[in-house]
């Protein structure tokens, strides 16, 4: 639900830039340098408590980066970081339910390189299609009692992501930019006692783009 | 002798030279390297493990010389594996949000060898060769049931 609100709100907050749209150059034709604000979803059992019944372990969080893109042998490329935060809240609420203080947090940080595929071009809007990997790394943390450990079972790992972007230029050198894409990492999840699972999720971003 | 044409022979030979190693010397080599590699690992130090089986009706959080391992399954086993020692310490809770407190907190004896080195006697009471011998370590088994882990305050 809260994933729909944020969808709403980040094409609800495009519409007054789709308002004062101006025709730029084409994104495959120039380079571009972006910065991406945005919520990012986990999806399916990576993120569920491994006990604690109806609880997430990992709640999704903002995610914040930086794209930069140029044109290469006919495709365009961006190289991508992005950092995001995930939230605890569910699992730390339902812990201190049961008696047990814990203090925790989990990041990722992402990097990697996307392949994009312009279509459906208009006057000044574009839309895109990425496809490419990402290198994840993972920082959770946890303290209970006196005892203080790392989440290792999540690892850092090598995934592929790929998505939509849509594009709307503001001038010839300012465009928006929404992104939905999918996060996919296999076995990013593994327990020390071999229960594992795969990552993904979706990131959903709002950025800006500066073309030069 | 004419250098220039030693350096036209060489440069001559080195193609029907590099055509000879590409076959069979490329396997020679690479099953000596497997050879060396084998050799080296049976010579070298046998590592330490420790398997902690989980025998409590809860998760549990081990810790094996301080590496975590942690939400491990009733009824399931975690291994570490370290290089040769004679004791790994192992520290097990009941992870939080289960209801439950409890710890553990010992030392577990894994077979080992320690790393020796013998020297021959020559006649003239001189030392001769030495033979060094490295540390040699080996597998263990702990098991945590219920009864183990004391209740905390």
């Amino acid at each position: 639900m809260k994933f729909l609100i944020v969808l709403g709100l980040l094409i609800a907050a495009s519409l007054p830039c789709r308002v004062l749209a101006a025709p730029g150059p084409a994104p495959d034709d120039t380079r571009s340098v972006g910065l991406n604000l945005g919520y990012f979803a986990p999806l399916g059992d990576w993120k569920v408590h491994p006990y604690a019944p109806g609880v997430d372990l990992l709640k999704g969080g903002f995610t914040i980066g930086g794209e930069l893109e140029g044109h290469l042998i006919g495709i365009n490329f961006a190289v991508f970081m992005n950092y995001t935060r995930f939230r605890l809240s569910d699992w730390v609420d339902y812990a201190r339910s049961q008696g047990d203080y814990i203090t925790a947090s989990t990041s990722m940080v992402s990097t990697g390189l996307l392949a994009k595929f312009y279509f459906m071009r208009s006057r000044a809007s574009f839309m895109d299609f990425d496809l490419g990997f990402a290198y994840c790394a993972f920082n959770g943390h946890e303290s209970y009692d006196t005892y203080s450990y790392d989440y290792n079972f999540l690892r850092d790992r090598v995934g592929m992501i790929f998505g939509l972007g849509f594009w709307q230029t503001m001038s010839p050198s300012l465009a928006l930019t929404l992104n939905v894409r999918t996060l996919l990492i296999f076995e990013g999840v593994r327990y020390p006692d071999g229960l594992q699972h795969d990552v993904y999720g979706m990131p959903l971003t709002a950025g800006l783009r500066y073309l030069f | 002798m004419d250098h220039g044409v030693e350096i036209s022979r060489i440069r001559y030979m080195w193609p029907i030279m590099f055509e000879k190693i590409t076959l069979k010397g490329l396997l020679v080599l690479l099953l000596a390297l497997l050879l060396v590699n084998v050799v080296a690992v049976s010579i070298g130090s046998e590592d330490s493990s420790l398997t902690v089986a989980n025998h409590t009706q809860h998760y549990l959080h081990i810790f094996i010389d301080g590496d975590p391992f942690l939400y491990v399954a009733p009824e399931r086993s975690v291994t570490y594996v370290s290089a040769p020692k004679p004791d790994i310490l192992v520290t097990a809770i009941y992870a939080p949000g289960q209801g439950i407190h409890g710890s553990l907190i010992d030392t577990v004896s894994v077979p080992y060898r320690g790393a020796t080195e013998a020297c021959s006697c020559e006649e003239d009471d001189q030392w001769g060769d030495c033979v060094y011998t490295p540390a040699t370590g080996g597998s263990a088994r702990f098991e945590v049931w219920p009864d183990d882990l004391v209740p905390e305050d």
